[in-house]
């Protein structure tokens, strides 16, 4: 579904001003990772938010379920993973909780070694969020787009 | 993800349409497997239909890069746009590969 076009404050178009707040528990799947990834990317195109922070919201919050279901969760499809995801007019808040023992994100190195297949996960959503900050043990994170 | 392959007489191009991302791994592996086997390690990766990239697609391009440089050959990114190039160029895949734009 295609919102009108967006402006540059992040968030604009129909429905004006409107707010909205998106919780819900998935089974550690990839199946389910794929769909809430969607969930959130409809919303967000609904309400109109310019495809910049589409493409930023989508790409971290996808990163952050591959960590919570492969790192936190350990691939075991008997778990689950919360998702909080707040949308309203120049700000997006993306949280992401899962049942492992965590890890923290301010530890892990700015960019693996060249040709390293892995980690770069967080790297990207430092990158691309405006603020980054993980809870309790490490395995919920919550990111942040605000409009500049 | 789409994936359509394209064999000329000395490269062949592996076009990716839509998202690369982890859903795309089994294929896409299988696809670069396939070519390895039957001696085409010379792959470029038109780039220009695809719309995101995750880290796992950037770990499966490095695997494949390992993978075509054993057997003599290369991986060239082939335009990639506007947001996919963002992430290549962030995660400094300009200096692994050769990319063209």
């Amino acid at each position: 579904m295609n919102g009108p076009t967006g402006t540059t404050d992040g968030s604009a178009g129909s429905p004006l001003k409107a707010s909205a707040e998106l919780r819900f528990t998935i089974p550690s799947t990839p199946a389910a990772l794929a769909a809430a990834v969607r969930m959130v990317r409809t919303s967000m195109e609904w309400m109109a938010f310019e495809r910049d922070w589409l493409f930023r919201a989508e790409l971290c919050l996808q990163e952050a379920l591959l960590n919570a279901h492969y790192h936190g969760n350990e691939e075991d499809g008997e778990r689950e993973i919360h998702v909080v995801c707040s949308l309203a007019a120049g700000k997006v808040e993306l949280e992401v909780e899962d049942q492992g023992k965590g890890y923290n994100v301010f530890e892990c190195p700015s960019l693996p070694p060249k040709g390293d297949h892995h980690g770069r996960g967080l790297y990207l959503i430092r990158h691309y969020m405006s603020s980054v900050v993980t809870h309790g043990n490490g395995a919920r994170i919550v990111m942040c787009l605000n409009k500049e | 993800m789409d994936i359509t392959v394209n064999e000329g007489s000395k490269n062949t191009t592996i076009g990716l349409k839509g998202r690369f991302d982890f859903q795309a791994h089994q294929e896409f592996r299988r696809t670069v497997e396939g070519l390895l086997r039957a001696g085409r390690s010379s792959l470029t990766l038109d780039m220009s239909e695809l719309s995101f990239i995750d880290s796992s697609a950037l770990g499966m391009l490095l695997l494949a890069r390992e993978s075509c440089e054993k057997a003599g050959g290369a991986v060239v990114l082939d335009r990639p746009q506007e947001y996919v190039d963002k992430v290549l160029r962030l995660c400094h895949f300009d200096l692994l590969f050769q990319v063209t734009r």
